[in-house]
């Protein structure tokens, strides 16, 4: 008995059939490095900043339960998925049903994305259609009954295809390229009617006036919000960060409306006590940067999130994940449908400062009165690496900006997080310079 | 929700004073009822004022119509002027110069003090297309717009007007047109039809065959009638479009006290004004370097900086003070009204 | 002139007067009252041309028993005007008329100049706006100017029954003049003069805007009865502007208290300052004495159509004619601002006597007398009844035609409209 070989209990013989391969069962989401990812970017938005907004709790728990969780955010009934801003969003709670915005910012999709894709893609395309690829994709929005394409850049243009091939039923939404013209502005006008009808096809219902109004009722009253919390930027020292910011309007691309409405309002209030107490959330020589260019989307918060750690404050921005999203309003003369579905459709188009237009004008000048309006020092501008929209523009805002000595800085950059260190050393350096010409100019 | 929009919109500037009370409370009014209510009080001075024996005289830049004989407080400009350039060249030119002169002058003082905000405030003919607007929403049915090519080819028709209403009777003056031509603009104008019906009188609504001229001028004018009738049912503020007492205003608008002032940079294009201009008005929306953005078109109604969202980027403004200006919580207000409405 | 024309006028004068006594029982026998009605068919006495007001050969009428003749009504007109070929439609070419003339040609001196249509001579224009505001409308296109509301004012003095073959009259002695009296108690006189045209014309000019009353005042006595004939006018200085419209008190008539007859124009409810008169309208009229209402005169109105009337005022001294209508022209010759003349005269008699002259009398007559020009009535020529149906018409077709366009496009282009009927 005693001796070098132990005796083992001897094991039945294990059938084939029942061999367990090298590929296990799937972990837990919260333990995927999906899900590791978005917790990282979570906790540098939690912990490397000092004394957040009791009210920000709501936000901070929502992502972690649908980012690092994978919780179920599916609303009841019919769901529309939006790849765009530009897709009306009234329209569908009239109809009933529910938009959510399938932009997305997560490494993981990215590569995904990647094996289909070509390889100057820009990252939030690939990491969309990465996601739609998958089953039962991270955010859960649950399954989708319409994807709203509206016809912008040519990656997003040309994913359409891709979705249908995916077995998503896809509409496409036809965005005018040019907006200033009589011709685009009916062109659209049309396009929005067209897509009127095909909600109508897919959820059997009629549009009409109450519950377009109803429908009006509810997005204004984020809007309102918003620019409530927008306001509150303005403040000198910063009462609220951009990170914030960021995470509460990538909130509102699936969180429940009138839920987020409710926080909003809620942290509202509490930015208005914090700002008579003077409870600041930035220094007072912090540089003051408005941000610009390819939407930010958690958890690719990595930029903002950059330039904040490094001392400097986002007090606002030209996004289309934040501001661009709920700054327009739309003003109604008649209540009438065929008044007000018209300018609905001007809302989208009129003011939207999106790349994808052939000229800029209004985008140079909405980032020119966001320096001044928020008193910002410098301006961060990111454009994704194969966004050729964005990249193609940054010449003439850089010149803008320059003429009107408003410093700029320039970063190309994708989702993966190989470059923070590169970036961070660009990011602090800017900061610096901007200290210094405050200094000098004092 | 404790925060508000008023409070938060310039958190740097934002100290409760009497003042800024008085502009946010002026900011924030429910602007389409205080317009009705304006627009009732001036309609009822206009057609009733004679009654109380009010006279503003004979140069109001208004249609203050003259037919309407008993119930006017003064007499639309348009008139007299008309009959005055019809005088013959010997006394146009000689001794009653100076009559037309000071009548014109008169006029201009007038003038100056609105702006083109007779048009969209005072006119009684332009309440009364408001009111007929009305009826249209009441009933459902959706307005009108001209497109763009047809936009700028009927602009030309008000100036087409000023031009005849002023040579039709130098031409009278001269000998050269019947007499029976003369106040040719009044002849067409729906204001000589429809004004005194509102005071019971009826006796501009006919046809005079009193001689094949007058047959033409009336009929013509009975035409121009029912054409507005059907025109302010459709299009809001359809007569406005083509009134000559809008061109003459605009001719002389440069210079007056009251105006419509856009900050380009503060504009987004939104076209929110745009939206709302009864007039359809492109500019306002998508000019963003001119400063006075009163088009001559324009009825200075202040829609426009009513429905617009963005602060300080459309303000009426008198003699340099501003009077009204677009704010972020005004328009908010405005909306919520209307979706809740 | 004068002292030649009484001699020239003798013989005739006299044959007159020997037709006039025998013809006087003849016509005075049916009549019961020595106020015999006017209604007298048109020959004799509008013959009377220039004739003096000296009284007739007292010696033949005094034979007779019955009392002189009503005399023929003196009457002021405004002078015609001269300007833009108004046309005249009272001239007695139109009718062919029996002219007393025809029968004393050689004599014929008659200055049957027309009363003629329109304006009396242009006052300088106010620069204000004519329009109407009469009881009834008159189009806006008849000016100022055409409508006798001008500041001054042209009369010439006619004698007759009847408008249309009522000639100039020379009266004989000097100095006869216009009695002007304005709202503000104003009272001046004007010098009737022959300005070069025959006849006795005078010029009134008026300074302030307002209703003013003026009259030329004759008496003569012969056989018993002293006659008082009164012509009087009613001047209107008119127009708009300054603020007149809407003055009140300068909307009245003119009185005078003191005359022993007066006919005065009730002017309308809705009447300012731009009166006009037209076809159709009530012309009312009151009788006074002495500033108190006359009853019992008998007021005729005739017309230079030839129309005429006779009634009796009321207690209130008040009588009221309506206007016919009597422009019947061909329709392209037709003028709207064609103006003729109705002229009203009141008689009353009182046994009132004395002495005038050197002429005894036991009863007083007295006449007076106005006249005005009226226009062709607007609903005449104006239909409300084509405007309403052209507005209609035009409103319902637009509105079609703005619905069948909306019909129609959503067909080819498939152009999506939602339906407002759902709430």
């Amino acid at each position: 008995m005693n001796g070098p070989l132990k005796t083992t209990t001897p094991v039945a013989p294990v059938p084939a059939a029942t061999i367990v391969t090298a590929k296990t069962e799937p972990l837990p989401f919260g333990r995927t490095k999906q899900a590791q990812e978005a917790e990282r970017a979570l906790n540098h938005i939690i912990d490397d900043f000092d004394d957040n907004p009791k009210a920000m709790h709501y936000f901070y728990d929502l992502f972690r339960r649908v980012y690092c969780r994978g919780e179920s955010i599916a609303a009841a009934g019919i769901r529309i998925g939006t790849t765009c801003i530009h897709a009306p969003e009234e329209l569908v709670y009239a109809m009933g049903a529910t938009p959510v915005r399938l932009c997305n910012g997560s490494y993981h999709y990215d590569q995904i994305g990647a094996d289909f894709m070509p390889a100057k893609s820009c990252s939030l395309v690939k990491a969309t259609l990465g996601m739609l690829c998958s089953e039962n994709p991270v955010p859960r929005v649950g399954k989708l009954d319409l994807v709203v394409n509206p016809t912008t850049c040519d990656q997003k243009k040309k994913a359409s295809a891709m979705l249908q091939e995916m077995g998503h039923p896809v509409f496409d939404l036809e965005l005018p390229n040019v907006k200033e013209s009589e011709a685009s502005r009916v062109y659209w006008r049309r396009s929005v009617r067209q897509f009127v009808e095909e909600l109508r096809r897919v959820t059997g219902r009629k549009l009409t006036r109450r519950n377009l109004k109803a429908a009006m009722a509810r997005t204004q009253r984020a809007e309102k919000a918003f620019r409530v919390l927008d306001g509150f930027r303005r403040a000198s020292p910063s009462v609220f960060l951009g990170k914030d910011a960021f995470l509460v309007v990538n909130a509102y691309f699936f969180d429940e409306l009138d839920r987020w409405c409710e926080a909003v309002e809620a942290l509202n209030a509490e930015l208005g006590e914090r700002l008579e107490k003077a409870i600041r959330a930035a220094q007072k020589k912090a540089p003051r940067i408005v941000f610009t260019g390819s939407p930010p989307i958690f958890p690719n918060l990595k930029l903002p999130l950059l330039i904040e750690r490094a001392g400097g404050v986002v007090v606002s921005d030209e996004t289309c994940s934040a501001n661009r999203m709920l700054y327009d309003m739309t003003a109604i003369d008649e209540w009438l449908l065929n008044d007000m579905v018209d300018s609905l459709a001007d809302k989208y188009l009129k003011p939207c400062t999106c790349p994808i237009f052939t000229k800029n004008e209004d985008r140079r000048r909405r980032l020119l009165e966001l320096v001044t309006k928020f008193s910002a020092d410098g301006v961060v501008y990111q454009a994704f690496a194969g966004c050729q929209v964005y990249e193609m523009e940054q010449r003439s805002v850089a010149q803008t900006l320059n003429e009107k000595g408003v410093p700029m800085l320039y970063i190309e950059t994708d989702y993966s997080p190989d470059d923070e260190g590169q970036l961070s050393t660009r990011v602090e350096a800017f900061l610096e310079s901007i200290k210094t010409r405050k200094r000098n100019r004092a | 929700m404790k925060s508000s929009l008023e409070s938060v919109a310039a958190p740097a500037l934002q100290r409760s004073s009497v003042k800024n009370v008085l502009r946010d409370a002026v900011n924030g009014v429910d602007f389409n009822r205080f317009r009705f209510w304006l627009q009732i009080f001036f309609f009822v001075l206009l057609v009733y004022g004679g009654y109380a024996g009010i006279n503003f005289g004979n140069s109001l830049p208004t249609f203050s119509c003259g037919y309407n004989s008993s119930g006017r407080p003064g007499v639309c400009y348009l008139m007299p002027l008309q009959h005055q350039l019809a005088m013959p060249w010997p006394v146009l030119f000689g001794y009653a110069g100076i009559t037309v002169l000071t009548g014109f002058f008169t006029f201009f003082l007038w003038f100056i003090v609105l702006n083109k905000g007779w048009c969209g405030f005072v006119c009684p003919l332009g309440t009364i297309q408001d009111w007929i607007t009305g009826l249209r929403k009441r009933v459902g049915v959706r307005f009108a717009r001209y497109s763009h090519a047809q936009f700028q080819t009927l602009s030309w028709i008000k100036y087409v007007l000023l031009a005849l209403m002023i040579l039709i009777p130098l031409g009278i003056g001269a000998g050269y047109v019947s007499r029976d031509m003369s106040a040719p603009f009044c002849a067409i104008c729906p204001a000589r039809m429809i004004i005194p019906l509102f005071a019971a009188d009826f006796r501009q609504f006919m046809v005079d065959f009193s001689s094949p001229t007058k047959i033409a001028m009336t009929a013509l004018g009975a035409t121009v009638t029912g054409l507005f009738f059907t025109g302010s049912f459709v299009k809001k503020r359809f007569w406005c479009f083509f009134c000559p007492m809008s061109a003459f205003h605009y001719l002389l608008s440069k210079v007056a006290f009251f105006r419509l002032i856009k900050d380009g940079g503060k504009c987004t294009r939104c076209g929110d004004c745009y939206s709302v201009c009864d007039l359809q008005i492109k500019e306002i929306a998508d000019d963003v370097k001119t400063p006075q953005i009163m088009m001559d078109d324009c009825i200075v109604c202040l829609k426009c900086v009513a429905a617009c969202p963005e602060e300080g980027a459309l303000k009426a403004s008198f003699a340099g003070m501003t009077i009204f200006e677009s704010t972020e919580a005004g328009f908010v207000k405005r909306m919520e009204k209307g979706v809740n409405s | 002139m004068k002292a030649s024309d009484s001699l020239t006028a003798i013989g005739p004068l006299t044959i007159l007067a020997l037709l006039g006594a025998f013809a006087t029982p003849v016509l005075a026998r049916p009549a019961k009252a020595p106020t015999a009605p006017v209604a007298r068919p048109a020959p004799a006495p509008s013959m009377a041309p220039r004739v003096d007001d000296k009284p007739a050969p007292s010696a033949v009428s005094a034979q007779l028993d019955a009392p002189p003749p009503w005399p023929e009504p003196l009457w002021l007109v405004d002078a015609p005007s001269a300007e833009r070929g108004s046309g005249d439609r009272g001239s007695g070419e139109r009718r062919g008329g029996k002219r007393g003339a025809e029968n004393h040609e050689g004599q014929d001196h008659q200055n049957r100049e027309s009363i003629g249509a329109g304006a009396p001579a242009a006052s300088a224009p106010t620069g204000g706006v004519p329009a109407a505001n009469a009881p009834t409308d008159a189009t806006e296109s008849v000016g100022m100017m055409n409508m006798g509301h001008g500041g001054v004012k042209n009369l010439v003095l006619r004698r007759g029954a009847d408008p249309a073959n009522a000639p100039v009259v020379k009266l004989g002695d000097d100095g006869v003049s216009l009695q002007v009296l304005s709202a503000d108690g104003k009272r001046w006189e004007t010098p009737f003069t022959d300005m070069g045209k025959g006849g006795l014309r005078t010029k009134v000019e008026l300074e302030n805007f307002g209703f003013y009353s003026a009259y030329l005042l004759r008496k003569s006595a012969h056989g018993g009865v002293l006659d008082v004939q009164v012509a009087q006018a009613e001047l209107l200085k008119g127009g708009m502007g300054h603020g007149v419209e809407y003055d009140p008190a300068l909307f009245k008539p003119t009185l005078d208290d003191t005359a022993p007859i007066e006919l005065v124009r009730e002017h309308g409810p809705d009447e300012r300052l731009m009166t006009s008169i037209h076809s159709g309208d009530k012309a009312v009229f009151l009788v006074r004495a002495y500033g108190k209402p006359l009853a019992g005169a008998r007021v005729s109105l005739s017309t230079q159509q030839g129309w005429r009337k006779t009634v009796t005022s009321d207690q209130n001294g008040r009588v009221e004619f309506t206007l016919i209508r009597d422009y019947f022209p061909a329709w392209s010759d037709f003028n709207r601002s064609q103006s003729s003349v109705f002229l009203v005269w009141a008689e009353a008699e009182t046994p009132e006597a004395g002495v005038y002259n050197g002429q005894g009398y036991s009863t007083t007559r007295y006449q007076t007398s106005m006249t005005a020009r009226y226009y062709p009535a607007p609903y005449d020529y104006r239909s409300q009844a084509y405007a309403l149906a052209i507005v209609m018409f035009v409103t319902a077709f637009t509105a079609f035609a703005v619905w069948f366009y909306r019909q129609r496009r959503q067909k080819p282009f498939k152009e999506i409209v939602f339906d407002e009927k759902l709430a």
